[in-house]
């Protein structure tokens, strides 16, 4: 005889599975909570899945990552919806005075955080930039680097020493142009000559955006993001671009041309990130804990050579020599951390409504 | 519940589908499209009215400020940009839209005229590339088309060329390419529809009476298909007009498309003016529909 299922053996049936679900959900609330957990906004390059359940088995805290992209829209987003749902968020260079600015973070005491005071490279615990009046860290220093000019050895045989070279004919359809407008505005300031790029005048920013029109042009397209830029130099279809040091030895090693790279006589800007504790952060002793772990020698280690860019971490930087990693550590900078201090950080833009919509201009632009 | 009254069997389906949406009175029920109603103003209607009251509020230092102002669309024409780009991106979608058509057409007749036992398989085989993300196919496109792609190292290898070809990438041929290739099915599955109820015999007609294949096509396969082809041109146009990744990653940078930079004004936070921009889009996209409406709309 066929089994049929009746109206009430049915709702019977979903109602005990209804509170099985509920009844499981709540228990696994009930365990998340008396462990503790953080909810960290930050860029997927400084997320390592192992970390985050090597800390799990360890505290029995959970890490709950969430992605975000440039520093511009995350601070808009967390104008808009509030930042009470997060513990911890990234952010570069001078951005982090703003955030403090808007009530948005709380200073960070270092000595709270062991692995930190202990293996962070004196430059970046004790960077005026990056501190409070009352010499708290604004942000956790995590990575750096300065953007200068990378090039193609084998295309360009005079090491380019200007961001003129960035507008030369002769590299027309050769020139990398990322969307990262953040990084474009001062070299569009450094060649006519304004001192702060952030802070552009109405006449200035128009005279800025030419300069970026100019450099369009001598660009095949606006990447997106570095795997793009990569690509490009590897097949030889761009020359030359903004970029990090360590990148060109990057591009080089993943079967590109050999790539030099060359600090513009103009000077140079650069950026260094880090984690921001949120004010009030309803996890602030678990998200403290999750920022010590991730100072740790080991945690550093995997992520810069996964990702690889100027460490703050000098606990970290030894642990790689150690590996035998003294090549990547060199290229990037790694080992020569007074050289962010010749740096001019990113920060805000004043009138940031001006700039988005000069950059429109110059995306619009033919 | 409501009572419907009792059908004859054999009585037609419009007539029992008119009875089902009365009471007994004849009258409409008008709560039987509540939860239509409700889904059209949640999903449609609640996020155009915000997009809309914010195209005319102020953006102001990452934050919108209930302030009234009509500076976004001022904004818009204040400068030959935006009006410039709108036209570059309603001009590329025509051409795109035309490029479909004229691939999809030949396609579809060719799969409902001359397979049979086929015909699902090869409609299925266009669907098959709904099943991978569209970020990924543009990113497999940039693959094909680059100067260190398959189609230049091919070339070159062959001794074809000396370099890669230029206009295959980051141009506005590739971005008509690509736009194409994700337009396709949509097209096809609009003109399968169409095709698939066609009347055969009035072509068969048409021959005997002495059109000839170009005539008969005109006078009777081409009106009869005409609803196809109008919701297919309809779904490249408007897909098109709103792509924002395929113009980035592979089109031109002196010729983008307005998509990215509505992006771009909604990342930088300018929600005023994206919303306006947006807006002006939409109402040139529904004055599209409303146009394209009148043939689609069977006549009774």
């Amino acid at each position: 005889m066929p089994y049929t299922l009746s109206r009430r053996d049915f709702l019977k049936t979903t109602t005990a599975a209804g509170a099985a679900m509920i009844g499981g959900s709540l228990a696994g609330t009930n365990y998340a909570a008396a462990a503790g957990e953080v909810n960290w906004l930050a860029w997927g390059g400084h997320v390592e899945s192992q970390g985050i359940d090597a800390f799990y088995r360890e505290s029995g805290i959970r890490v709950n990552h969430i992605g975000m992209s440039g520093n511009a829209e995350t601070f808009a987003k967390l104008k808009l919806s509030g930042a009470s749902q997060y513990d911890l968020v990234e952010a570069d260079g001078l951005w982090p005075r703003r955030y403090l600015e808007d009530g948005l973070i709380e200073p960070i005491d270092i000595d709270s955080i062991p692995n930190a005071a202990k293996n962070l490279y004196s430059q970046f615990k004790d960077n005026p930039a990056l501190k409070s009046s009352d010499g708290k860290l604004l942000m956790l220093p995590w990575g750096w680097n300065p953007t200068i000019l990378i090039y193609n050895k084998n295309r360009i045989a005079e090491a380019p020493t200007s961001y003129e070279a960035l507008l030369d004919p002769k590299y027309k359809g050769k020139v990398a142009m990322s969307d990262q407008h953040e990084m474009l505005w001062p070299v569009a300031a450094a060649i006519l000559g304004y001192d702060n790029p952030f802070a552009m005048n109405k006449a200035q920013l128009d005279k800025a955006k030419d300069v970026l029109i100019r450099i369009k042009r001598n660009a095949p397209t606006i990447t997106k993001g570095w795997n793009e830029q990569m690509r490009l130099f590897i097949e030889e279809t761009i020359w030359i671009g903004l970029s990090t040091p360590g990148r060109a030895l990057t591009i080089t090693e993943a079967g590109g041309p050999e790539m030099g790279w060359q600090a513009p006589k103009e000077g140079y800007y650069g950026w260094i990130d880090g984690d921001m504790l949120m004010k009030g952060a309803a996890n602030k002793e678990a998200a403290l804990k999750w920022l010590n772990h991730i100072h740790s020698p080991e945690y550093v280690a995997t992520n810069f050579k996964r990702l690889q860019r100027g460490c703050a971490n000098k606990a970290g930087v030894e642990a790689l020599i150690a590996e035998g990693k003294e090549k990547m550590v060199q290229a990037n900078l790694m080992d020569q951390p007074e050289i962010a201090l010749n740096m001019r950080l990113v920060e805000a833009p004043q009138n940031p409504d001006e700039y988005a919509a000069a950059w429109n201009e110059v995306l619009a632009a033919t | 519940m409501t009572d419907t009254p009792n059908l004859r069997r054999g009585e037609p389906d419009e007539a029992r589908h008119r009875a089902s949406s009365r009471d007994g009175t004849g009258n409409p029920v008008p709560w039987a499209i509540l939860p239509s109603v409700a889904l059209q103003l949640a999903l449609f209607a609640a996020p155009l009215a915000i997009m809309l009251l914010y195209s005319f509020w102020t953006s102001r230092n990452y934050q919108i400020v209930a302030e009234w102002t009509l500076d976004n669309y001022k904004t818009f024409f204040a400068s030959w940009t935006y009006p410039w780009v709108l036209f570059r991106t309603l001009w590329t979608s025509f051409i795109i839209t035309a490029v479909t058509l004229l691939a999809a057409y030949p396609f579809t007749y060719f799969i409902v005229r001359y397979t049979s036992r086929w015909q699902k398989v090869l409609i299925g085989l266009v669907i098959l590339s709904f099943w991978t993300s569209g970020l990924l196919r543009a990113y497999a496109w940039m693959a094909i088309l680059g100067n260190g792609g398959i189609i230049n190292k091919g070339l070159q290898m062959l001794g074809l060329i000396d370099g890669p070809l230029p206009f295959l990438i980051y141009s506005t041929f590739a971005t008509v390419l690509v736009m194409t290739y994700f337009s396709f099915p949509f097209a096809v599955i609009a003109l399968y529809t169409s095709l698939e109820r066609m009347d055969w015999t009035l072509v068969q007609a048409a021959n005997d009476l002495g059109a000839s294949p170009a005539r008969a096509f005109l006078h009777v396969t081409l009106p009869q298909t005409m609803p196809g082809v109008i919701s297919a041109s309809v779904l490249t146009f408007v897909t098109a007009i709103g792509m924002f990744f395929v113009p980035l990653l592979v089109g031109s940078s002196s010729s983008i498309m307005i998509a990215p930079l509505i992006s771009n004004q909604m990342q930088a936070f300018q929600l005023g003016l994206g919303a306006a921009l947006s807006f002006i889009i939409a109402l040139i996209v529904m004055t599209i529909l409303a146009a394209a409406w009148r043939y689609v709309e069977p006549k009774h």
